[in-house]
């Protein structure tokens, strides 16, 4: 290495350092050390000096004398990756050089974030933010007491979210610490560690305490999800200090013998008895019921007319998927069978309940049993509601709200977002029933009726007036795929959809005109969900990059041709562009050196 | 409660630690280790930005060094096609 390698070498490491010496601390096994040099390997005479002021730095108390895990920097990096960049920079200069302290090696093998405010982000970065479970509450996950033959972590791919048994449970001053950076009123939190964590939390020791500390900094929802084993009249008696709230009860089943066998429940009617208790207290809530093989179809019938007497918010029936890890992992052409036999028990039932009954995934029904897509169709209403109360009802499709034509269900979804965000007392919906039109009136109370949402000065988190209409394919999304292309100038474009979506998307492609009077093909391809998860999962969202560059190569071989372009949905990645491995979209363009664009558009797996 | 669970009623922030880890060998492209220190550090930087030119993204692959204008390395290794490839 000639001198001037040295010197522009070991001045860019200088530069670097100094920089990340601003943000992180050095250590070695878990005790943070000194460093004021570096040198590197091929010089070991020539000791480089970082920064003078380096040389000032103070070792602080040693934080820990007991072994405590790292963090996981794979899980972290999907919400928050500049921190493995910070570790990549690291390596790569270690590879080459070591660091120094009055000129003897100092050995190093992790670091730690400086000052935790630099890592408060916002909701620009991570969508959740600000939303209280996502921030906080999710860190309380505790070991259940109950064990789900369907529970999804049953097939977590190995390393995957818990490298070790309970290595996933947060240690509570970290828990504290999130609360003490939490700013929900401007959406802003430390970086989040998982949006995959199914685990109870109201079983965490120190739940209630935590909680409340969080109330304190807000007075949003709480959206808990339990599986109703912890509900005893106690338990709920101490909730309702913590309104507003809603849960969400995996019951999967009230036969007391089916919980017992299928959730491994010891005391099966703690859950059950749950619900009307929850009514007593008026805390809203609404019942999940996983659909499993165990659960005969008549007993699953029979729970939701149960459950419908005890007036939930709604009722959401999961037809349950598993990855190629999991247990009960089963073959995809049996599961759909099997989950268009479930639907058909919902439609069928749906039209004797008074609770608004759906299916999830949302777009499963519609691709399946409807013949027209994206109708805006009322799929329930929920009782005591603006919307129940004005005379709606499930079924109605709406025209208009407030004089503006509804063309779409997601537009519909959206103004009526936009109403409630902004205050609307009173909207005027006009809908289709049976052939003929009416108008309702819709008006907002400053306190609503259980169980429509009995909480002032607090919006509901799930369909504003009450109306339950569920996802569909924004048709806007839809016409930003012919700008994409315009900008390629692409006349070969490889949209890569979904199963439950490619319905709906070639529907809109026709009816929209797309690539009209234009020397343009859209080619519309599913990949294989197979490369991570597997098993038979369908959702497009759950996909990874290495799903879509095996899709894109099937594509070629049987076209022999390639693409101008690519266009995927920004759903299945983080704000960061990170798909559930961490693996940056980008990757897909540079593996197979097409173009890649993302389509930004919202996630419709969900129910709200 | 361990002794940071303690800590934690006293306002002291939890410490976020992080292994190092050692370098992927499979990540290695170069054997001139500085050519590969910098191409893992440009690598590295792409994986939390794209680069731009007068308000448009662009799209790299590669990088010279200044001093010498004649070889081209790859960043990634699935389209490394020049000589100085390991």
């Amino acid at each position: 290495m000639t001198k001037i390698d040295y010197e522009t070498t070991a001045k860019l490491i200088e530069n670097q350092m100094t920089s990340l010496l601003k943000i992180i601390d050095l250590e070695n096994n878990r005790k943070k050390v000194k460093v004021d040099g570096f040198r590197i390997k091929y010089f070991p005479s020539n000791n480089r000096r970082l920064n003078e002021r380096m040389k000032n730095q103070s070792l602080g108390k040693v934080m820990d004398k007991k072994k405590i895990g790292y963090q996981d920097i794979e899980a972290i990096c999907r919400f928050e990756p500049r921190i493995k960049f910070i570790q990549k920079q690291l390596q790569s200069i270690l590879k080459i050089g070591e660091f120094t302290f009055e000129g003897h090696h100092v050995f190093v093998n992790g670091f730690r974030l400086k000052n935790l405010r630099h890592w408060v982000s916002t909701d620009g970065e991570d969508e959740n933010h600000g939303d209280p479970y996502s921030d906080i509450l999710q860190y309380l996950s505790w070991p259940c007491t109950t064990s789900c033959k369907f529970c999804l972590h049953k097939g977590d791919p190995p390393g995957y979210f818990s490298k070790s048994k309970y290595s996933w449970i947060t240690p509570l001053n970290e828990i504290e610490t999130r609360i003490k950076y939490w700013d929900p009123e401007n959406n802003q939190a430390l970086f989040n560690k998982s949006d995959y964590n199914f685990f109870e939390i109201l079983t965490h020791p120190h739940f209630f305490s935590i909680a409340m500390k969080a109330r304190k900094k807000t007075n949003r929802c709480f959206n808990i999800v339990t599986g109703g084993a912890q509900l005893t009249e106690s338990m709920i008696n101490s909730l309702e200090q913590l309104k507003p709230l809603f849960l969400i009860v995996s019951l999967n089943s009230h036969d007391p013998r089916i919980r017992q066998s299928v959730m491994r429940d010891k005391n099966p009617n703690i859950a059950i008895y749950s619900l009307s208790s929850l009514k007593k207290r008026k805390i809203p809530f609404a019942v999940s019921l996983t659909a499993c093989q165990e659960i005969p179809l008549e007993s699953l019938k029979e729970t939701l007319i149960h459950v419908d007497r005890t007036n939930p918010y709604f009722i959401r029936v999961v037809l349950d998927a598993y990855t190629k890890y999991h247990p009960i992992a089963l073959d995809i052409k049996k599961s759909l069978e099997r989950w268009k036999k479930i639907v058909r028990l919902v439609r069928d039932i749906r039209k004797k309940l008074q609770s608004p009954l759906i299916v999830q995934p949302v777009m499963f029904e519609e691709c399946f049993f409807d013949s027209k897509r994206n109708r805006t169709k009322v799929e329930g209403v929920i009782k005591n509601s603006p919307a129940y109360k004005a005379g709606m009802r499930a079924g109605d499709k709406i025209v208009s709200i407030n004089g503006i034509q509804i063309l779409s269900r997601p537009f519909a979804k959206y103004l009526l977002w936009l109403c409630a965000k902004g205050g609307m007392r009173e909207i005027e919906i006009t809908a289709k029933r049976q052939r003929q039109l009416f108008t309702f009136k819709l008006k907002k109370s400053y306190q609503e009726d259980y169980p429509y949402f009995p909480y002032k000065r607090s919006a509901p988190i799930f369909f504003p007036y009450g109306l339950v209409l569920l996802h569909g394919l924004n048709p806007f999304d839809v016409l930003e795929i012919e700008k994409i292309a315009e900008k390629f100038n692409a006349k070969k474009i490889l949209f890569l959809s979904s199963l439950l979506v490619k319905p709906s998307l070639k529907e809109y492609v026709r009816s929209l005109n797309l690539f009209k009077d234009k020397d343009v093909k859209l080619y519309i391809e599913v990949p294989i969900n197979r490369h991570f998860l597997g098993g038979d999962i369908i959702v497009g969202d759950l996909l990874v990059v290495d799903d879509f560059i095996a899709s894109v190569r099937e594509w070629i071989t049987r076209n022999s041709c390639k693409p101008d372009l690519v266009i995927i949905p920004s759903t299945p990645f983080t704000k960061w562009k990170r798909d559930l491995k961490g693996e940056v979209y980008k990757n897909i363009e540079r593996e197979l050196g097409i173009p890649v664009a993302l389509i930004e558009c919202a996630r419709i797996f969900n129910i709200n | 409660m361990n002794s940071r669970d303690k800590r934690a009623g006293n306002g002291h922030d939890f410490v976020f630690c992080f292994e190092l880890g050692n370098l992927n060998k499979e990540e290695i492209m170069y054997d001139k280790p500085l050519v590969e220190m910098i191409r893992q550090q440009i690598k590295n930087l792409l994986e939390v930005v794209s680069f731009a030119k007068k308000g448009e993204e662009v799209n790299i692959d590669g990088f010279k060094l200044l001093c010498d204008k004649n070889s081209i390395y790859s960043l990634f290794p699935w389209n490394a096609d020049n000589e100085q490839m390991k």
